[in-house]
């Protein structure tokens, strides 16, 4: 009798240390997480109420400076948010889906299809094809919330040893200045409101020569493995039967890119999925090559204002997305804007003067 | 997959429970299927013929021994066939000490003996060149030769019974945890434990985990992260001479003892937990007041395993009595009794230095600890002489720290042989060590010296790695002290009340998690001793 009441008490206090070990294992984990874009991005998706988003944008870097969640609102009324991290490699999308849908459920998708036309480029730098490096495909793994669709994308995404991967903190252990930061522990429960909802501002002007490509319908197939990778994700959204709308930023576009863009095109309407190029539509849009953007692929500030006007014509007039404006539940979005755009129209008026 | 890896401790989790939840006269299948997973997950899988073989080879030769002795004793009037059968079993045994020992000599000594033989070679014919081949060993070949050669030796004394299941013996041979770096175990002691049937007993299986946390916290915070500094001095032997040497060495000898000892704690943890106990490897070695005592406390199965099957054979052997009396009739009674033993314990250090590698700087570092032990031995009544002269007195603890001192400075000069990687290089090493001017020279260099090699060692910050290691090594300390005292510190954590029990356990891994010298960035953590 007594023998069965100490396994009992000993299981109990197996299970306690367990769960307090684990729970104090995630959250060192956590706060050794460097604070990247990447992450403020992530967390700040975390830090969203419930079934509060009308839109997520998913990508690379590309989206988190193109669209201004905010002032989208302000304009339209419908909410979003940026979900993207730095060199998003193609692979990862459908999982960062998986996990937007846990806690959201948004009237529409929009993809970046560019990881699809860098994915499969060589960098020099790490020698590896840009959708197998490491520093990619971790600005996505290592700052999102532990869990069973976290581990599926490590496991299916990351090629050889995974284990570093799925306790990323053996890769950061040594940074032991992130254990006296307070900013890093400010993310310590991986969830950190992101007052310009996914939004980074370009803050210079490069002038760049756009050429018109839109006249090319040829089309280019993609690499193998980034075809395979995009049917993948056209599957997923079947099955998921979601709204989703890939697209194309509008940058310096080369004839090259434009075809295979048009390959993609080809194969997102064979699911009856619908795409959107903007660089067809950059007189439309308004950017200008002298003025608007950062780098040849990113646009500035002024840039990403134009390109947010145009996108949310667009998207008000082929979705059904609400006008929350009125909404008291939403009144916090009106503030947010507010002392957003506060703070853009100090980048605003250096742009201009530049 | 190596003993501090995520994958071990994953593999390591599992394997317990199937183990418990498995009937008890099925547990030894466990650990032999979990032994063969271990062996093909770690090793070439081609190279687990070598293993086969051994076992194969054991397992007949015993068996047929235990038959023909059977044979001698159900027949002791025969004389004739009595001696006939003695030298069928002599022939059986040495035929299989033949095979399996020249699979370990042609595995691992191979280059050592063509690397040899071409440099003769080359005296005679300058344009010889050096032929090296390419062998790739089987896991831990140089202990579970040991172990089997051990084995067949007891059942050719007589002292155990042969195993009559091939499987068992494949066990007692392929046991996962004490595979790749020993101890070396008897098979007396250890095909019990392995057959014998385990219920889970909370209490064991709690201390063994607290052994592995221990085993990582020396190996991943106090070994891994010294490898940075060590390889430095050893890999560039001109920039780093003089006082770095002394330097290089001492850190070294932190490493490979945090490294061995840690390797051991893991070992004898795993095993713990499945309710089989391992011989023990280490007893505080830094505390020893001799290198013979050190030895004692040191890779206690190696040094154990070949007294009782080199040096004391060797003792008892028709010809070392001969001997004996050749010198009693020459040099006298006292040389009689010494020098024989004298050259006994130069053939156990010689096979101790070849054990650990082909290589001349193994052989070197044999010899040296046979010096000093010789010596010691020779001048120990001028020793004791001396101190009585001088007052000193034996059990004051001032002389107990100076004897502890000496042996660890007689071990580093041994561990400098070892890390050189050659003699030449070693006897290079030891001259600069010693010379005064260099040691100067050097001295006024280290400020320098040190902001090169923090900067040569990358992402992994020098300041880091010593912060790291000072915490590990105070903590080794805290436990060495408590160990020395037969009150390890398992004994002392679970005597604590359940909470701080928890608090100070998961302080302990979060102190290793922190501390420690792991993943992207880090070399692999394989054991010094797991290359044997």
């Amino acid at each position: 009798m007594e023998k069965k009441y100490n396994r009992r008490v000993n299981i109990v206090w197996i299970a306690v240390f367990v769960l307090c070990f684990s729970v104090l294992f995630v959250l060192l984990s956590y706060l050794y997480r460097p604070v990247t874009t990447s992450r403020e991005n992530i967390c700040g998706f975390y830090a969203e109420k419930k079934n509060t988003l009308d839109m997520v944008y998913i990508g690379g870097s590309a989206c988190y400076v193109y669209w201004e969640p905010l002032a989208a609102y302000d304009k339209y009324g419908f909410t979003s948010y940026n979900f993207a991290t730095d060199a998003m490699p193609p692979q990862v999308i459908r999982y960062c889906m998986e996990e937007i849908l846990k806690t959201q459920s948004p009237e529409v998708f929009l993809v970046d299809l560019r990881p699809f036309q860098y994915g499969d480029l060589y960098d020099e730098v790490t020698s590896s094809v840009n959708y197998k490096r490491e520093a990619p495909i971790r600005n996505v793994t290592d700052n999102m919330n532990y869990s069973v669709n976290r581990a599926a994308m490590i496991e299916n995404c990351v090629e050889g040893e995974t284990a570093a991967y799925h306790f990323d903190i053996a890769k950061y252990h040594s940074l032991l200045i992130s254990l006296i930061t307070p900013r890093n522990w400010g993310y310590i429960t991986n969830r950190h409101p992101m007052r310009s909802k996914g939004f980074h501002a370009c803050e210079s002007v490069e002038e760049l020569y756009m050429e018109d490509v839109s006249h090319i319908k040829e089309k280019q197939r993609l690499s193998e493995e980034m075809d395979d990778l995009l049917t993948e994700l056209l599957e997923y959204c079947k099955n998921k039967e979601q709204k989703v709308l890939f697209i194309v930023h509008a940058y310096q576009i080369s004839e090259e890119d434009q075809k295979k863009y048009n390959y993609m095109e080809e194969r997102i309407a064979e699911y009856g999925m619908d795409y959107l190029n903007t660089n067809d539509y950059a007189e439309e849009i308004g950017l200008e090559p002298s003025a608007d953007f950062y780098n040849r692929d990113h646009v500035n500030l002024l840039g990403a204002d134009k390109y947010t006007k145009f996108l949310g014509e667009y998207l008000v007039r082929n979705y059904t997305l609400p006008d929350k404006r009125n909404d008291s539940a939403y009144r916090r979005w009106s503030q947010e804007y507010k002392e957003w755009n506060g703070r853009m129209e100090e980048i605003r008026e250096t742009l201009r003067l530049d | 997959m190596t003993l501090v890896s995520f994958s071990f401790v994953g593999f390591f989790f599992i394997v317990l429970a199937v183990y418990y939840l498995m009937p008890g006269r099925f547990q030894w299948i466990v650990l032999l299927l979990a032994s063969l997973a271990f062996y093909f997950l770690s090793a070439q899988p081609f190279t687990f013929l070598y293993v086969l073989l051994s076992v194969a080879t054991v397992y007949w030769a015993a068996r047929r021994i235990d038959r023909l002795s059977a044979e001698r004793r159900m027949q002791p009037e025969d004389k004739q066939l009595a001696a006939k059968l003695g030298r069928q079993i002599k022939t059986v045994y040495i035929l299989a000490l033949i095979i399996i020992i020249g699979m370990l000599a042609a595995l691992k000594y191979s280059n050592f003996v063509l690397g040899n033989v071409c440099l003769i070679a080359k005296l005679f014919a300058p344009q010889t060149e050096i032929i090296t081949v390419q062998f790739a060993a089987s896991l831990g070949i140089s202990f579970y030769t040991l172990q089997m050669a051990g084995y067949l030796t007891d059942v050719y004394w007589g002292m155990v019974e042969s195993e009559k299941n091939i499987a068992r013996l494949a066990l007692f041979n392929l046991y996962f945890p004490q595979m790749i770096s020993g101890p070396i175990n008897r098979y007396k002691s250890l095909s019990g434990e392995l057959s014998g049937k385990h219920s889970f007993e909370y209490g064991k299986v709690r201390s063994g985990i607290w052994r592995i946390a221990i085993g990582f916290f020396k190996k991943l915070v106090i070994s891994e992260q010294l490898i940075g500094a060590v390889d430095a001095v050893y890999a560039d032997t001109q920039a780093y001479g003089g006082i770095f040497v002394w330097i290089g060495t001492f850190l070294y000898v932190i490493q490979i003892y945090a490294d061995f000892a840690g390797c051991m704690d893991i070992v004898l943890g795993v095993s713990e937990c499945f309710g089989v106990e391992l011989a023990e490897n280490f007893k505080v070695p830094f505390t020893s007041r001799s290198i013979q005592e050190f030895w004692q406390r040191w890779h206690i199965t190696l040094g154990a395993w070949l007294k009782d099957y080199i040096m004391y054979p060797l003792l008892r052997s028709a010809a070392w009595g001969r001997l004996t009396k050749k010198i009693k009739k020459s040099l006298g009674k006292k040389a009689a009794r010494q020098l024989p033993t004298f050259l006994a314990m130069l053939v156990l250090w010689l096979a101790m230095g070849l054990w650990h590698g082909g290589g001349w700087n193994f052989i070197g570092e044999g010899i040296w600890f046979w010096l000093v032990i010789v010596l010691g031995q020779v001048l120990k009544p001028r020793g004791d002489n001396l101190l009585k002269k001088l007052r000193v007195r034996e059990e004051s603890r001032l002389w107990y720290c100076f004897q502890c001192a000496r042996t660890t400075l007689i071990y580093a000069v041994g561990a400098l042989f070892f890390k050189a990687g050659s003699l030449t290089g070693a006897l290079r090493m030891l001259g600069s060590a010693l010379n005064p001017i260099r040691v100067l020279e050097s001295a006024c260099r280290i400020l320098p010296v040190i902001n090169a090699l923090d900067e040569s060692m990358g992402t992994v910050k020098l300041g880091w790695a010593a912060l790291g290691v000072l915490f590990g090594f105070l903590i080794m300390i805290i436990f060495g002290r408590m160990e020395k005292r037969n009150r390890p510190v398992r004994e002392w954590l679970a005597e604590k009340p359940v909470v701080l029990r928890g608090v100070l356990t998961v302080l302990f891994i979060f102190g290793i998690i922190i501390f420690g010298a792991y993943g992207p960035g880090y070399s692999s953590s394989e054991f010094i001793y797991g290359g044997f």
